[in-house]
């Protein structure tokens, strides 16, 4: 492995550190690894002595008393409440500092995540809607009367509440991507630079590209 | 050499390096792994969780040879708890070397 490609495996594991941590973190790394090599080993071998990336990140989380396990259960409870919660701060941020930084091009940012939110939110019900009308035909065609009511009242309600939780986890996965370009947008409303949109829009793909969630965790 | 008896006795260590004089990361693990030999990759988290919990601070020090370098340093609560491990470290390989001798005594 090299030196590059370390540090962005490890940046990418700490990703649920903030910023200035990772940055701090990564960068002594970067420094021991230079060490290494004035010293005159090979990269490889300066990036082989850490052992492995996965495990040396979980190592680092546990000083921070995270729990990287807790990424891998299917606790649906907690997995939602810590979404809406996520939601809900991100809310309450963006129309806290929006009473304070009216602007028209920060605002623009905010406008076209909203928007961008609610045509998802419509989009994302039709797949959920065809299911639903599937099922429901089918249960209609197998099961004698009232069975069938109560059997197609329930698929219905597990259909509302399975495109409510993807719907929910889209939006908070676009608002994080989204809060990368808005933060920015705040930046520079505070500053009052003149920072071309382009960059703006340059960090919000950077930041989507990076932002993958890392699933073959383990 | 027991991997166990190495990782338990890893946090004194380190500690007790840290406490003779300030030092940076790389210095730190090379001599550590002089007195137990264990795998770089288990000692700069354990920097790093030391840290946080208050028991070491760090500072950037200007260096000749490339970009500043991050240092650590003990701190008092630090120190007091090392000298609890150390303590605790002590009683407990006297006990068990009591233990092994007296073991021996009976062959």
């Amino acid at each position: 492995m090299t030196k590059q490609e370390f540090l962005t495996r490890l940046k990418m594991k700490l990703s649920v550190l903030s910023t200035d941590e990772i940055t701090d973190i990564i960068d002594e790394y970067s420094e021991i690894i230079d060490e290494k090599i004035n010293e005159g080993k090979t990269e490889q071998q300066a990036v082989h002595d850490f052992g492995n990336v996965d495990e040396l990140a979980r190592e680092i989380l546990k000083a921070y008393k995270i729990d990287d396990q807790f990424t891998e259960k299917e606790d649906w409870s907690r997995q939602l409440s810590s979404i809406l919660n996520d939601v809900a701060s991100f809310l309450t941020r963006i129309f806290g500092d929006l009473f304070e930084h009216m602007n028209e091009r920060g605002f623009s940012n905010i406008i076209s995540t909203i928007i961008t939110a609610i045509l998802l939110c419509i989009f994302l019900r039709i797949p959920f809607w065809i299911i639903e009308v599937l099922g429901d035909i089918l249960l209609s065609i197998l099961l004698p009367g009232l069975l069938e009511g109560l059997v197609v009242g329930a698929w219905n309600i597990l259909c509302d509440i399975g495109y409510l939780v993807f719907a929910i986890g889209v939006i908070v996965n676009l608002v994080k991507t989204g809060e990368v370009s808005l933060k920015k947008g705040f930046h520079s409303m505070k500053q009052e630079d003149n920072t071309p949109k382009q960059i703006i829009d340059a960090d919000y793909t950077e930041k989507e590209s990076s932002e993958n969630p890392d699933d073959s965790d383990l | 050499m027991n991997s166990q008896f190495k990782k338990g006795v890893l946090e004194l260590v380190v500690m007790i390096v840290v406490s003779q004089h300030d030092i940076y990361g790389y210095e730190l693990v090379k001599q550590v792994c002089e007195v137990v030999q264990v795998n770089e990759g288990t000692i700069y988290p354990l920097l790093k969780r030391m840290t946080n919990e208050k028991y070491f601070e760090t500072y950037l020090r200007e260096s000749t040879e490339g970009p500043p370098r991050k240092y650590y340093r003990i701190t008092p609560l630090g120190l007091e708890a090392m000298n609890q491990l150390k303590y605790d470290w002590l009683q407990f390989s006297r006990q068990i070397n009591q233990f092994i001798e007296g073991d021996c005594d009976h062959d």
